[in-house]
């Protein structure tokens, strides 16, 4: 449980995070701002099984997308409203992780990553060539924005601040989760798990639960993202389930610090504001990410989680995560 | 009938292809134990270095092929040095992600050199056919063919036979024992990427004149790869082989005869039945 210190904190930042959009007018920075929150919540419901149990699963993008596809299709057909889309887009992402994780989790870890891999790309390529439901290459495009239905009055989600609000209230919901979650029974469990399966085990933990319940739970988190992402930004297309979202994804958990749930949120600022911040052409970006994320892996491997723990000599938790152990 | 011959020709073309990479993952993954998203990246660079050499006039096809393949062994040295040497001692999947990130650095320079546009290039073998009662098959083809099948036997000599061989293979089993007998772990892991660069230049420089080159091409050859090695047994060379050439003319097949939309599908729902079924591969043992 967090203590009244941490609760004063928090309750302070969201208050300055409420009112950033009022203090600076410029579009520009609110959709960088919306931006890292979508990421925020994106990494920690992938950190729940990355450095949350210790499974690579390189098959979180799809999710992501399969989301946004979700939740596109059910706007443009059918016009269902939005809070029954994240639900369903959560329950679909979810689902089909559920149906992925029952033979991946045979595997030994190396083929799990490449499995897992494998299976992205399988959804990638029917969301490419299923031209008749998600027209394929050509994208579905616009999306309508959300309706929010309370009784008998509707809100439509339209404006940026809108989206802002949106972005910060999921991203706070999902750190609030995830922060309860690693310090509950099921969290100490998952993390029992993390760092000796074998010991996990013979404690009675039954380790092959835990390590679903983080994949699924995190995939249902991203479908929810994926839904939003695609609702702010109009579009979605069959490239934001492949390859490069995962890169993505790895270089902001990896960059952040794996394990942690401020380095989580610490990777996404990050990875969202420094090629802003750069002013770098597209096509030098994806050159700068690999090389941070090859930096990162080889060099600093507790990410800048790590290297802030060190300056405040907190290190308690970085010995905890993952990354930090080189023996394993 | 003339089809069907023409369509298993192209598959075995494939599968060299595809086992030029493979071979290359499954030799790192058992020595070094990394799997390396690089390889597809390494077939790319062998093929744009050739299309440099090709380019220029008065070099003959073979010895451009020869530097190629030279310098793609001192390349990959210097990458075993830069990419694999800091993480050696870093857990499997901060390895994985080094290379992954490596894969993606290599993607972009090249992209950045050469632009995204697929580039071709030919050789006086691609537009001479051979003959036969009816089908026509490119002489470039039937060298890709003799080729491979000759660096096959090679490649089973040199690890049978070679005292080099023979320490890369024992570095695969054991390397406590190793470093006891005084064989140096890290030279055979250069050793190892000089041979899987070199390996994957090969392939580059026969099949490269009948397709495209474009910076991406390593992406979707290195799940191929992975399907190959996953199929055939990590660590197992002659297991990768077969299963790169059954790959091969599957897609091959599919693509004359059924879609070539779903080829990429292919491949991918391979690896996951595979793992399914026997996740210790098709030819691996427990």
């Amino acid at each position: 449980m967090m203590s009244k210190m941490k609760y004063l904190y928090l309750g302070l930042s969201v208050a300055v995070l409420a009112g950033v959009p009022w203090a600076f007018k410029s579009p520009y920075f609110i959709h960088i701002l919306i931006m890292t929150g979508l990421h925020s919540a994106l990494v920690l419901g992938y950190n729940l099984s990355v450095g949350g149990v210790g499974t690579l699963s390189l098959a979180h993008a799809a999710f992501y997308g399969l989301g946004g596809y979700v939740a596109a299709l059910l706007t443009t057909r059918l016009g269902v409203s939005f809070v029954v889309e994240l639900a369903l887009a959560a329950i679909i992402s979810g689902g089909l992780a559920f149906l992925m994780s029952l033979p991946s989790f045979r595997l030994p870890d190396r083929a799990f990553a490449i499995g897992t891999l494998a299976f992205a790309l399988v959804i990638e390529q029917v969301v490419h060539n299923w031209v008749s439901l998600t027209r394929g290459p050509m994208c579905i495009v616009p999306i309508p924005s959300p309706r929010v239905t309370l009784l008998l009055s509707t809100w439509e989600i339209s404006s940026l601040i809108e989206y802002y609000y949106l972005a910060l209230a999921l991203a706070l919901a999902t750190f609030l989760f995830c922060n309860r979650l690693a310090n509950s029974r099921i969290g100490r469990a998952c993390a029992a798990v993390r760092e000796n399966e074998t010991l996990a085990r013979s404690m009675g933990i039954d380790q092959l639960k835990y390590k679903m319940l983080a994949l699924v739970v995190g995939a249902a988190i991203s479908g929810i993202v994926g839904a939003c992402y695609a609702h702010y930004v109009q579009i979605i297309c069959p490239t934001d389930i492949g390859l490069p979202v995962i890169i993505n994804l790895l270089i902001m958990l990896f960059i952040g610090g794996v394990g942690t749930v401020r380095g989580s949120i610490l990777g996404a600022v990050v990875f969202t504001f420094i090629p802003e911040l750069l002013r770098v052409a597209p096509t030098v970006r994806m050159l700068i990410y690999g090389i941070l994320l090859f930096a990162t892996t080889s060099y600093m491997t507790g990410g800048l989680e790590g290297v802030v723990a060190k300056i405040f000599k907190r290190d308690s938790r970085l010995k905890d995560s993952p990354s930090a152990r080189a023996d394993s | 009938m003339e089809i069907f011959i023409e369509h298993i020709v192209n598959g075995i073309t494939l599968g060299a292809l595809y086992a030029s990479v493979a071979i290359g993952l499954t030799l790192i993954f058992g020595v070094v134990r990394v799997v390396n998203f690089c390889q597809g990246d390494f077939f790319m660079i062998a093929s744009y270095t050739f299309l440099l050499f090709n380019a220029m006039t008065g070099i003959p096809y073979p010895i451009a092929a020869v530097i190629v393949i030279a310098i793609m062994g001192i390349f990959g040295i210097v990458f075993e040095r830069i990419v694999v040497r800091p993480v050696y001692e870093k857990p499997w999947h901060l390895q994985l992600i080094a290379t992954l990130a490596a894969s993606t650095i290599l993607k972009e320079i090249a992209r950045l050199i050469w632009g995204s546009t697929p580039k071709a290039t030919t050789t006086p073998y691609v537009r001479s056919f051979f003959e036969f009662s009816g089908f026509h098959i490119s002489h470039q083809r039937i060298i890709v063919l003799v080729v491979i099948v000759l660096a096959f036997w090679a490649l089973n000599l040199f690890f049978q036979k070679t005292k080099l061989g023979k320490a890369v293979r024992a570095a695969a089993q054991n390397k406590e024992a190793c470093c006891v007998l005084g064989i140096n772990i890290h030279a055979m892991s250069r050793v190892t990427f000089a041979f899987s660069c070199a390996l994957a230049a090969l392939g580059a420089v026969l099949v490269v004149p009948l397709y495209n080159v474009y910076p991406d091409m390593g992406t979707s050859l290195i799940v191929r790869a992975f399907a190959a090695v996953v199929a055939g047994g990590f660590g197992q060379v002659n297991g990768a082989i077969i299963a790169s050439l059954t790959l091969g003319l599957v897609e091959a097949l599919g693509v004359g005869y059924v879609s070539s939309a779903y080829k990429d599908a292919i491949a991918f729902g391979s690896i996951i039945l595979v793992l399914i079924v026997r996740p210790q591969g098709l030819f691996g043992r427990k």
